[in-house]
């Protein structure tokens, strides 16, 4: 809080603004492009006079409040998550799909569904979440791993091999479904449309883990910038801050795709919009980072369900095509 | 001698006269009998030439125009409409694309065709089993097949037809298509008519005011089938209603359970191509109960491969019956 208070003036109002625009898409979120022609009074109404035989209320509360609390969770992991990447890679074009877990999701969920081997053995999430993790641990243990010598290049390197080992695998499964490959392709562009309160159960507990973990490397990521010698003369273990970094990283975004498949550039863009908007202090970088994401896939959700309704836009393809104009802009303005 | 002479002149004139009478009788009688046949042969004369030629057929197709001079007898598809095509008027191909499992093709159509060899994937068929097999003709799905047409046609004779996402009346008319290719139209048209008769007696019997949606589920989502898809436009022919209002040019709609909810059939009839489904979770939601079809009881696990993955005279049978038997229960 010292931090902010020690803020200029236009740093107090950029937080400000920050959250307002995530509450307010939280808040449309909630009734916005309805079958059933939900309005802001039904949200209202279930405050003043639940009806458990109302649908309209009961579609807010068991379909539209899970999607729009998980959808802004996974903004703020994936935000959190891209910033921790850059932090640790010193690299401003890292972000979590450099871990290849994204494409060991996509990887072994699309193997899952075509009944390859004993993959089909395992529910899909499970196979989905062990694949994320299959992911980013190749990478990490091919880009050096915890040994003292290994530097971020090797890291992204080892990231550019695994991925495209990984993506290879997930197109030969889709030639193989077939008749399964259009529902496998909407997976992998992303999408809340099967979001439920068990989704929020699962990933709630383990967010706050990795979220944990990841404010406490916030200091280490701070000397980590001035470079890693500087940084190890410091005091700063980093081997230590680079497992606790990948760590938090591989849970945040597994858990993340898992439930709603790749959602891309939440995690490219948000930390590159917390430095524009604030210092370079990780303290105040993660939460704003996170809450960047949030408002980000918020927003992008609400729009997937507006440009062709009722059929939704899968939310990945609308982070993509906010991020990549957004991404040209920063490119041009030399922030990169 | 002389006088015998003349006697034998004369005779001989008179017998000459006979003879030419005779002859003239036997040349009537010969015309009389053989002109029924001259006359049928001078008739049979240009037909020949033309039952020669009986088999050069165009066909107009996706990707042009198709001659066929004679009857093609080794037939390979690529789909498995055309095997309906096909099926319906006895002719049996040599080769499929049957994704490498015989059962992927419906049994009642499997049962009126022999046995074939497969030519790989739909998705993406082996050239080189297809050309193992030397077809003269390949049925080809013009949605599928566009960039191999060119292969295709190197191998044998192309025709490029549209399986997926058309309508019941649209799946007829390139039924019909293939029935000319293959020289079957007379059989064709009377197993056509067969087929009218059998849907518009289950149409006559079906006839309620109930709604009706087919859906495929995975345990990726739900996708509902408009009425400008296949199983939605049967459901149409057989006069049920649709409960869907709008997009209903899409023929594949995915559909979210808040959809499913303010679509709300009377009846839902779903094909799953994964064990574990998004129903499952769906159902057990409080909002499951809002549902007509859970008040109703009306939901119906029925086959994938005979309500979306194929598509045919064949098929439509079964899924107009398959229909039938459940409202009468």
């Amino acid at each position: 809080m010292n931090i902010l208070s020690s803020a200029r003036q236009s740093k107090t109002l950029t937080p400000a603004l920050l959250l307002s625009t995530l509450i307010l898409g939280f808040i449309i979120s909630l009734y916005g492009q309805s079958e059933f022609s939900l309005q802001a009074n039904d949200l209202w109404q279930i405050m003043i006079a639940p009806d458990s035989q109302d649908i309209k209320q009961q579609v807010i509360l068991s379909l539209r409040l899970p999607r729009s609390l998980v959808a802004c969770l996974i903004g703020f992991n994936l935000g959190v998550a891209g910033l921790l990447m850059q932090g640790l890679t010193r690299n401003p074009l890292a972000s979590p799909t450099l871990f290849a877990i994204n494409s060991g999701a996509a990887c072994l969920m699309a193997l899952n569904s075509i009944g390859f081997a004993f993959f089909s053995a395992l529910p899909s999430e499970l196979a989905t979440f062990s694949g994320a993790l299959l992911g980013g641990l190749l990478v990490f243990s091919l880009g050096g791993g915890l040994r003292s010598d290994s530097n971020a290049l090797r890291l992204i390197l080892a990231g550019i091999a695994v991925n495209g080992l990984l993506s290879s695998l997930t197109r030969a499964a889709l030639i193989i479904a077939d008749d399964t490959a259009y529902s496998i392709l909407h997976w992998l562009s992303g999408s809340f449309s099967e979001i439920d309160w068990h989704s929020w159960s699962q990933l709630w507990p383990l967010s706050l883990v990795a979220l944990l973990l990841a404010f406490s490397t916030s200091r280490g990521l701070n000397l980590n910038a001035l470079g890693e010698q500087t940084a190890n003369s410091l005091g700063i273990n980093i081997t230590w801050l680079r497992v606790r970094v990948c760590l938090a990283v591989l849970l945040l975004t597994s858990i993340s795709v898992t439930l709603a498949g790749p959602i891309v550039f939440v995690g490219l863009i948000a930390p590159h919009l917390a430095r524009a908007l604030f210092n370079n202090n990780h303290l105040v970088l993660l939460p704003a980072s996170g809450l960047l994401g949030a408002a980000l896939v918020c927003w992008a959700d609400l729009l997937s369900r507006s440009i062709i309704p009722p059929a939704e836009t899968p939310v990945g393809i609308i982070t993509a095509l906010i991020g990549t104009p957004f991404f040209i802009f920063l490119v041009l303005k030399g922030k990169l | 001698m002389r006088q015998n002479d003349e006697i034998t002149k004369i005779s001989d004139d008179s017998l000459d006269d006979n003879v030419y009478h005779y002859h003239l009788i036997y040349l009537v009688l010969l015309m009389s009998l053989l002109s029924p046949l001259l006359f049928a042969a001078l008739l049979l004369l240009p037909l020949s030439f033309i039952s020669q030629q009986s088999h050069a057929v165009t066909i107009e197709h996706d990707a042009g125009t198709l001659t066929l001079d004679k009857t093609p007898t080794r037939i390979v598809t690529l789909a498995f409409s055309f095997v309906d095509a096909l099926a319906v008027t006895g002719v049996s191909p040599v080769g499929i694309a049957d994704d490498g499992d015989k059962n992927r093709i419906i049994k009642s159509v499997r049962d009126l065709i022999g046995d074939w060899q497969s030519v790989g994937s739909r998705y993406q068929p082996s050239l080189e089993a297809i050309a193992a097999l030397k077809p003269d003709l390949i049925i080809a799905d013009s949605g599928r097949h566009h960039s191999i047409y060119k292969d295709l046609s190197l191998i044998a004779p192309t025709l490029m037809l549209q399986s997926r996402g058309i309508t019941y009346r649209e799946n007829l008319a390139v039924m019909q298509k293939i029935s000319r290719a293959v020289d079957k139209s007379a059989q064709f048209k009377k197993r056509l008519k067969k087929h009218q008769k059998l849907m518009l007696d289950l149409k006559n019997q079906l006839h309620n005011n109930d709604t009706y949606q087919f859906a495929i589920v995975t345990d990726k989502g739900m996708w509902l089938h408009s009425p400008s898809s296949y199983a939605g436009s049967v459901i149409k022919e057989l006069g049920l209603n649709s409960p869907m209002t709008n997009n209903i040019n899409e023929p594949y709609l995915q559909s979210s359970f808040e959809q499913l909810l303010k679509t709300n059939p009377d009846w839902l009839l779903v094909g799953q191509y994964t064990e574990h489904t998004v129903l499952d979770k769906w159902q057990k939601s409080p909002l499951w109960k809002m549902l007509s079809v859970a008040k109703s009881k009306q939901l119906i696990h029925v086959s994938a491969s005979v309500w979306s993955l194929t598509s045919g005279m064949l098929a439509a049978e079964q899924i107009a019956q398959e229909l039938a038997s459940h409202l009468k229960q």
